[in-house]
């Protein structure tokens, strides 16, 4: 059981992480450290009731609660980050495809999105996805099936990438 | 050549590689816990009063506003935690009790008119599940959950018909009803499910362990616009962003407001092919105001804002089954109008956008 004493150690050592798993859902900074600020407090309140993983728990506030934010108001995403400079061909090209891929990656829907970032990012198997969601292992599976291949019909990524095109095929 | 699947960690990685630092944010949590715990020691404290009036006979239910902060001006005016003026309506009933002594109550009320909008609060907040459903005279109107702070606002019925809300209660204009809440967790059973996808009948019924919590209910009714108390405007007004996401498909036109000519409350038509996938649209609000929608004339929404920051009405779709269920015999392919006919804009603060309809949309 975790220890409130230990509550603040915690927000800490592991914020980075949340906040990193964070702004991937949101794609904005300062939404994703009100979003973590907002889940770390209603996550203090069950501390003392949690087993060994509270890092389990205060994720799956941030993904409900990102959830939650979306049916009650939305905001635009406007991708703001400024690439790096471009330093050769190569280079260049695996930038276009990184940030084609990010900007696919945005128009995600956000339950989709979701799965991709704990799947992928956080590196959480399909049963840790479905309970992080409150979903079943069929649907992240699904889910994940599904954003993969949105990202790779997407539009734009077709556009540039005549390979992804003929994958489909 | 990288797949995406191949990528996506990287993608994921180079993005959050640099982040902005926080020092504060530990003082900043702490300062957001305080926040909460006074909430829910108010909202604890309303839970009191409530078991002291049982205790001494007064029913469980009981109807009309309780004690209410005079000094707050009307617009922001709670009562046991719950708004007392929302979504265009006036909270005109409410009760109160704790989920580790009941698990349903009920209040009596009076119809005046229009819509009806239920809300609950609860405090601590009981999560997704545990959900919560509300009845008058006994037909089930609708479900959610229940949440700590603002709450959710349900409205039974759809557009156009408010009306329909009140179909299957029997309770006409000045006539006196009984609202029943109750929570409910654990696995949904078949029945239940049924029961309340059907929009009718009885209450699902089973049972599982409940958290402790403080729960706060009432029902609203519609008010005349005119009367409806709003938040006085901001100097600035917030920025209109959007869409949310266009992730469901490609945007097929955007009005905004602020570049209509004749204002915020002209009308504006767009003329498009509908999908294969039908429509989407999206409306954002940064002031209040309504929106009507109608697609060939036919209107199919109406949606409002009733404050000043930002709103938006997200994501709704039209399918041709939903337009054929309006009376349109429309096919994909045919060129079909949408009009948007603002109203009580004092502000250039609404936009719309039209997108394809989603494959995924049901």
């Amino acid at each position: 059981m975790a220890d409130r004493s230990e509550f603040a150690g915690f927000v800490a050592a592991r914020s980075p992480r949340l906040l990193r798993t964070a702004y991937l859902l949101t794609r904005d900074w300062a939404l994703a450290e009100d979003l973590l600020q907002t889940a770390l407090a209603k996550s203090w309140f069950a501390w003392g009731r949690l087993d060994d993983d509270p890092e389990a728990y205060v994720r799956k506030v941030i993904v409900n609660t990102y959830a939650s934010w979306w049916r009650r108001k939305w905001r635009g995403e406007t991708p703001t980050e400024v690439l790096p400079d471009r330093a050769g061909p190569d280079a260049l090209d695996r930038l276009d495809e990184r940030d084609e891929l990010w900007q696919a990656l945005g128009r995600l829907p956000r339950r989709q999105r979701a799965v991709l970032v704990l799947r992928f990012f956080e590196d959480l198997t399909e049963a840790q996805v479905a309970d992080a969601l409150d979903i079943s292992v069929g649907t992240v599976k699904s889910q994940t099936s599904k954003a993969l291949v949105r990202l790779r019909l997407d539009d734009t990524l077709i556009a540039a990438h005549p390979v992804l095109n003929g994958d489909r095929s | 050549m990288t797949t995406p699947r191949t990528s996506l960690r990287e993608v994921f990685d180079e993005r959050t590689v640099s982040m902005p630092e926080r020092p504060a944010r530990g003082a900043e949590v702490a300062s957001r816990v305080t926040r909460l715990r006074r909430q829910r020691a108010a909202a604890t404290v309303a839970a009191v009063v409530v078991a002291v009036g049982l205790a001494v006979g007064l029913p469980l239910g009981f109807s009309g506003l309780g004690r209410t902060d005079r000094a707050v001006p009307a617009w922001e005016q709670t009562t046991d935690g719950l708004k007392v003026w929302a979504v265009g309506s006036k909270l005109v009933a409410h009760g109160s009790f704790r989920s580790d002594e009941r698990r349903s109550a009920t209040l009596t009320f009076r119809r005046t008119a229009g819509a009806l909008t239920f809300s609950s609060v609860c405090s601590p907040d009981l999560g997704k599940q545990v959900e919560i459903y509300w009845s008058v005279n006994g037909h089930v109107m609708g479900g959610g959950s229940c949440a700590e702070g603002g709450g959710s606002y349900y409205t039974a019925g759809s557009f156009p018909d408010f009306e329909s809300s009140w179909k299957g209660t029997g309770v006409a204009v000045g006539e006196r009803a009984t609202l029943r809440y109750w929570l409910t967790s654990g696995p949904r059973t078949a029945s239940a499910r049924a029961s309340s996808d059907k929009g009718m009948g009885s209450p699902p019924t089973y049972r599982a362990a409940m958290p402790d919590t403080a729960v706060t209910f009432g029902i609203y009714q519609r008010v005349d616009p005119a009367a409806y108390p709003l938040p006085p405007r901001p100097k600035k007004l917030a920025v209109l962003t959007g869409p949310m996401s266009a992730g469901d498909g490609k945007i097929l036109g955007t009005v905004d407001s602020r570049t209509v000519t004749g204002g915020p409350n002209a009308a504006v038509t767009l003329t498009r092919t509908l999908p294969v996938t039908g429509l989407d649209y999206q409306l954002g609000f940064v002031s209040p105001g309504q929106v009507l929608v109608s697609v060939n004339g036919t209107a199919i929404g109406r949606h409002e804002s009733w404050g000043y920051g930002e709103w938006g009405a997200g994501g709704t779709h039209i399918s041709r089954s939903d337009l054929a269920a309006a009376g349109l015999d429309v096919r994909p392919g045919d060129k079909v109008t949408i009009t948007l006919t603002p109203s009580r804009f004092t502000d250039p603060g609404w936009t719309f956008y039209l997108l394809a309809g989603s494959p995924d949309a049901p």
